[in-house]
């Protein structure tokens, strides 16, 4: 191509379609593709011999080749979307176990002012009363559920954060131990509890 | 609809065919345009390769490890004051698959055409 010569109109209209259609891709793709049809378009013209045709020719092999650029970004645009995608989901991941962790403090100490309030109750009502028995049900029924809960929540925790699950198990099966504190059993089998979990997450993360 | 792996469709097959073309001619590697000018000789098409459909099968080839590329130096481009060239070259799997295609193709044409089977 002559350098003077002013470039037809369908090279306008194919740069114009490459940057559309390549828009909001990411950068090195989007330059590749945009790089490499302006050399071709730069080459077509400057390769041609006479005026004759070259716009004809541009016209042609953009217009038959638009599907192909459609399908091209549609792939494109799916791979890109997966990968956002998993990010996202690994940062809802990190949130969910962030949520947890925070949950489960901020349940520990309300359960843990309960429980001393209920104590307190209690003490006071000894005080006053020698025949008075404690009814602990109420606070079995309350923290019953809640430990059951951390225990079942440590294991299902275990495979995406061994530590976290394990510290959960544990914790729950010490409250069983502290709740029964009179019976040897509940304790042993607490520590036991704990030791398998922290030994099962272990196994799940080498992938055993 | 899903293709075996390693098999090429006509315009792939072009492709190579006029790559290694090239090569023979002393273009170790070539451009997209290049490709498309070697292709329209070849076969005597009236058209270019459309754009779209050359530089998408020129990826699908590169990412099969049937052509490989590289970009030209910068410097070179601007020197002349035009766009950096994207080159592409035949591996040797390229040369394989294109060999495979060629011998699978061979029995059809002979079925079609017969007696009137040119190499």
């Amino acid at each position: 191509m002559s350098r003077a010569r002013r470039p037809p109109l369908a090279m306008g209209l194919v740069h114009g379609w490459v940057r559309l259609y390549t828009a909001g891709l990411p950068a090195e793709l989007r330059d590749a593709r945009r790089e490499e049809v302006a050399a071709d378009l730069w080459d077509q013209a400057s390769d041609w011999r006479g005026v004759e045709g070259l716009g004809a020719s541009i016209w042609a092999r953009w217009l038959l080749g638009i599907p192909d650029d459609v399908t091209w970004r549609w792939a494109h645009s799916r791979t890109g979307h997966a990968r956002r995608k998993e990010g996202a989901m690994a940062l809802a991941r990190d949130h969910r176990t962030m949520t947890i962790v925070v949950a489960a403090v901020a349940g520990a100490f309300i359960l843990g002012l309960i429980a001393l309030q209920v104590v307190s109750e209690i003490e006071y009502r000894r005080q006053v009363d020698f025949a008075f028995t404690p009814d602990w049900r109420p606070l079995f029924a309350v923290m019953g559920p809640v430990i059951v809960g951390a225990i079942v929540a440590g294991f299902r925790f275990m495979r995406r954060a061994p530590a976290l699950g394990a510290i959960l198990v544990a914790a729950g099966s010490i409250a069983v131990g502290i709740m029964f504190y009179w019976m040897s059993v509940p304790l042993l089998l607490a520590l036991g509890l704990s030791w398998y979990a922290f030994r099962r997450a272990r196994r799940m993360q080498a992938g055993r | 609809m899903r293709r075996k792996p390693g098999s090429l469709v006509p315009l792939e097959a072009s492709i190579i065919g006029a790559a290694l073309e090239l090569r023979r001619l002393g273009q170790d590697a070539a451009h997209g345009f290049l490709l498309a000018k070697e292709i329209q000789a070849r076969t005597g098409a009236r058209l270019l390769t459309a754009y779209g459909s050359l530089y998408k099968a020129l990826e699908r080839l590169e990412r099969a490890g049937l052509l490989e590329s590289f970009w030209e130096d910068p410097l070179i481009a601007a020197e002349e004051g035009r766009p950096r060239r994207r080159f592409y070259r035949v591996t040797l799997a390229g040369e394989r698959a294109l060999a495979k295609h060629g011998a699978e193709r061979l029995p059809m044409q002979r079925s079609m055409r017969p007696g009137r089977v040119t190499l």
